[in-house]
């Protein structure tokens, strides 16, 4: 293809990094003696446009022969291979070699998510059947299988809560794909926030607003992930804000997941915020170790690799942040697996390939920064913890830090004890029993354990 | 003319075949090598400086671009002063997306989001995403949980840097690529004039491969010290 031998020439020219980082970046598509060159956005096309175009014209010129090509460079992409509405119209704003001494800035792209069409991406190998169920995830669980079952019907909106990586997306997917299994005609939609807000700026730019409001309007059942990020994007929210009216005045199902309990969304409208309260809200909470262990034997399973019960603690104990760390680790070692031709996993090979990873959880895990990250989290100071002090205020930190350096690092009770003030190992192991005893009877000793333990590991 | 010296010294390009075999690179570097793609939505390689990140990051694009798949390589060192839209619709064509050296970017919010919508994206399109960094994933301070918990979403590969012998060694080989010979009592000078990292030695080969192509003459000590005239 002649792009691919102009490529080869101007590798000739220019440094493989920049080959690679803006000439590569071009599509080509050859039509009539002209090869259209299509940048990703303008500033790729400004810069090609800048440094590369009389090479590129050039080259193509003396590989082209008798055909004279002309070369058009303009904002563009082939489309991917998936469902898409309108196709990509043609870019405004052609360069040819023949208007080189009239470039001007190019008008905005018509390749982008609006000319791509409003995409229903729901993602089919995320349902309830996959969905690993645990004492964390429960109440949510049966709330969405609830709306899923009933759509419209049952908690609208239905609301989502929960840390990063915590199966928010999975259960969204899961409640829309059970919906269009029970009625196959179902117009299910699922987005991020920041497509949301993406197409209505587009659709804006285009002319095409009441396009947009009549797709997100005609919907079943919407589904509106990470909502946190319409912070303050007025007019976005605005529009939300009547897409949401106009679906629940119609019965229709809507959906919403955040980092955050409604209240604490920053940045939200009032009148928005107050709305997401009216159907039911569920926290997703960070899975405990046998939910963890369980949700890395299904995704073993997933990927068809036996993991022995050994491995999978192993790995659910030490990557404990969110299920995405999990999945991280378990490629990890398949990859390895894969590679070394290994038959079997075994607790020394799991250690070897994740030595590294976990080294680096070690570096951010160490006794000081919990000290740190508990006296701040309990408003005492760091040196409080190694004080002989013994009234409550000060006691039960520094036995909730103990407890936390024995769960999350390798130190031995004597040296943890040796970092709290040259504590004996005896003061240690009854800090532990007794952080284990107050989180079962206290539920605030508890809720103070978990965000210590998700701010320490992730 | 001046050009043509230039763009001769650069000639060396990112390929699996110019790849130092480190050891304890081999299994990434044979997993770039595969259809990974097909496998792993995301994969991490973490190294410090000089590890070889770059290279290999260019050479997996290159291989997937060979088979006839789009594959695209960002390297946020060259990109990152033109702000978060230079990233917009880099999606919409890739098979398979490299983005190299995204610690630069860590720390602020504006391109953590972009990054972070980016992957989001990605995971959607079914696009497989290479993303490099100095530190290990966990290491990186982000400041969004959103990015943190994305960065960690597939398995994450150590590099090791060339040790000093190791830098040597390459600088002799892309030497002779470029049909430079170097004498081995040369090569002991340059390591104990020049710090032993690959890429101040990758530097020194480019303006001795000019000067040489200019002057029309062999590499020596003598031509060192002309370039390199000693300081202090």
């Amino acid at each position: 293809m002649l792009w691919q031998q102009c490529l080869t020439q101007l590798e000739h020219e220019f440094p493989s990094q920049e080959i690679g980082t803006w000439l590569r970046s071009l599509q080509a598509v050859e039509r009539d003696n002209t090869l259209f060159l299509l940048a990703p956005n303008p500033i790729v096309l400004q810069h090609i446009h800048e440094h590369y175009l009389p090479a590129i014209v050039n080259h193509v010129r003396n590989l082209s022969g008798d055909r004279e090509f002309d070369v058009m460079l303009q904002i563009g992409s082939r489309p991917l291979p998936r469902a898409t509405i309108p196709p990509a119209e043609p870019s405004p704003s052609p360069t040819t070699a023949n208007q080189l001494s009239s470039f001007t800035a190019p008008a905005p792209s018509l390749s982008s998510a609006a000319s791509e069409g409003f995409v229903n991406a729901l993602n089919s190998k995320m349902t309830f059947v996959n969905f690993v169920e645990g004492k964390s995830n429960q109440l949510a669980r049966a709330a969405a299988l609830q709306v899923g079952e009933n759509p419209g019907i049952s908690y609208n909106p239905l609301f989502i809560y929960g840390g990063v990586g915590l199966g928010k997306t999975h259960l969204m997917h899961a409640i829309g794909n059970c919906i269009v299994a029970r009625n196959p005609q179902a117009h299910v939609l699922y987005v991020y926030a920041e497509r949301f807000v993406n197409d209505m700026v587009n659709a804006l730019r285009l002319s095409r607003i009441e396009e947009f409001k009549q797709h997100y309007r005609s919907v079943d059942a919407l589904l509106i992930d990470d909502i946190q990020f319409f912070a303050n994007k007025d007019r976005s929210m605005e529009e939300f804000f009547h897409t949401f009216n106009a679906l629940l005045e119609g019965q229709k199902q809507i959906i919403l997941a955040s980092d955050r309990f409604p209240r604490d969304v920053e940045g939200i409208d009032d009148r928005l915020r107050s709305r997401f309260n009216w159907g039911l809200t569920v926290q997703v909470e960070p899975p405990d170790l046998e939910t963890r262990v369980a949700i890395l034997r299904k995704k073993a399973e997933d990927l068809e690799v036996l993991l022995p019960q050994d491995a999978a603690f192993f790995i659910a104990k030490n990557f404990r942040s969110n299920i995405r760390d999990l999945e991280g680790a378990l490629q990890r070692v398949m990859a390895s697996m894969r590679l070394r031709h290994a038959n079997e996993l075994t607790m020394d090979f799991v250690h070897d390939v994740l030595r590294d990873q976990l080294a680096s959880q070690d570096k951010m895990v160490s006794i000081a920064n919990i000290k740190k990250v508990v006296a701040k989290h309990y408003n005492i100071r760091v040196n409080e913890l190694d004080a002989k002090r013994r009234t409550r205020s000060v006691a039960r930190p520094r036995q909730v830090a103990m407890a936390l350096a024995k769960e999350l690092t390798n130190h031995s009770l004597p040296e943890i004890g040796n970092e709290f003030g040259g504590r004996d190992h005896t003061t240690v192991l009854h800090a532990c029993r007794k952080v284990v005893e107050l989180r079962e009877s206290d539920s605030r000793i508890e809720e103070d354990y978990r965000i210590l333990i998700r701010t320490l590991t992730s | 003319m001046k050009q043509l010296s230039l763009n001769i010294g650069l000639l060396d390009g990112f390929e699996f075949a110019s790849f130092y075999p480190v050891p304890e690179n081999q299994e990434i570097v044979a997993l770039l090598q595969t259809d990974f793609w097909r496998v792993f939505p995301q994969i991490f390689l973490a190294g410090e400086l000089g590890s070889g990140k770059s290279h290999l990051l260019q050479a997996t694009c290159y291989r997937i671009q060979e088979q006839g798949f789009n594959a695209s390589y960002i390297s946020l060192r060259q990109l990152e002063r033109y702000g978060v839209r230079v990233l917009e619709g880099l999606d919409h064509q890739p098979v398979v997306f490299m983005l190299d050296d995204i610690d630069l970017v860590i720390g602020d919010l504006v391109w953590e989001t972009a990054l972070m919508h980016l992957l989001n994206r990605c995971r959607a399109h079914q696009q497989s995403v290479v993303l490099s960094g100095q530190f290990d994933p966990h290491e990186l301070a982000c400041n969004l949980p959103d990015l943190a918990s994305r960065l960690v979403w597939g398995p994450t590969f150590s590099l090791k840097a060339l040790s000093a012998q190791q830098a040597l060694d390459v600088f002799k080989r892309r030497a002779k690529q470029r049909g430079l010979d170097i004498p081995d009592a040369v090569l002991a000078h340059i390591s104990k004039r020049f710090a032993p990292n690959i890429q101040t030695l990758m530097q020194i080969l480019d303006k001795l491969d000019r000067a040489s192509l200019d002057k029309g003459r062999k590499i020596t000590r003598q031509l060192i010290q002309e370039i390199f005239p000693p300081t202090g």
